[in-house]
């Protein structure tokens, strides 16, 4: 399934993107420059929802990672809300559960 | 339901990749395989295809690499054979991943995954070409 990004406001500035789809080769090429451009600024407050991606490889948790540690190197914080078990257990395996937040701490954050 | 394994050829292009995905995926829900079964062999294809055309060859020219895919007694085998030059993905360590995230390095996440998904892999070298096997249980 290929990858889309969807990206909305939320009180306090806080930047709710949601992918949906394969974070896959094809996927990286498709939305990682949009995908990065999010992650700019000062202190930016970055949450990627999950939720909705159905798969993720080597190169999609890549992605994700440089988003963390370009979020943290500007002094903002980033944020994994929701992912599905199979996608949650690669964030795991990687050393990215540390950004996981589920259920209700992630069910606050709806668009303003 | 016949016990055949899939045999798939790949062309070393990127874009060749995502219909080798679908055969399997097609193959392992005709055989009613777990999703857990289906994610793990998409991530193999998806790893180990990508590792062979980006570090495999080292000529421009097309090569071909084959995926074999089977199920017996409740377990996935999933073989990639490549004829790139020899290289033995298992030899390499793996990432620290408990290192800062400032200090992580992004990439060599491929094998580390599908090592930890998999219950065993084997590299072997066999007549000039690369062999990678990975297996899975499930119930």
């Amino acid at each position: 399934m290929n990858l889309t990004l969807e990206s909305s406001e939320l009180s306090g500035g806080i930047r709710l993107l949601k992918l949906r789809g394969n974070i896959d080769l094809m996927g990286v090429n498709a939305v990682s420059t949009r995908f990065y451009a999010f992650c700019g600024g000062e202190a930016p407050q970055v949450r990627v929802d999950l939720s909705a991606v159905e798969f993720v490889a080597s190169l999609g948790i890549g992605m994700l990672l440089q988003a963390a540690k370009t979020v943290k190197s500007r002094g903002g914080q980033l944020q994994f809300l929701n992912p599905t078990p199979a996608v949650h257990a690669a964030l795991e395996i990687s050393g990215l559960n540390q950004f996981v937040i589920q259920g209700d701490a992630a069910a606050g954050t709806s668009p303003a | 339901m016949e016990n055949q394994p899939l045999i798939l050829q790949v062309k070393n292009n990127f874009d060749d990749i995502p219909a080798a995905n679908e055969a399997a995926s097609v193959w392992l829900g005709d055989r009613n395989a777990p999703p857990a079964i289906d994610y793990l062999a998409n991530l193999a294809i998806e790893e180990l295809v990508t590792n062979c055309i980006k570090y495999g060859y080292d000529d421009a020219g097309e090569h071909q690499v084959q995926i074999t895919l089977s199920l017996a007694d409740n377990q996935m085998q999933l073989t990639v054979t490549d004829d790139g030059h020899a290289f033995n993905p298992l030899d390499l360590p793996p990432p620290d991943t408990n290192l800062p995230v400032e200090e992580r390095p992004i990439g060599g996440l491929g094998i580390h995954l599908l090592r930890q998904m998999s219950d065993r892999m084997e590299y072997v070298r066999i007549d000039g070409k690369n062999q990678l096997t990975l297996w899975k249980r499930y119930t």
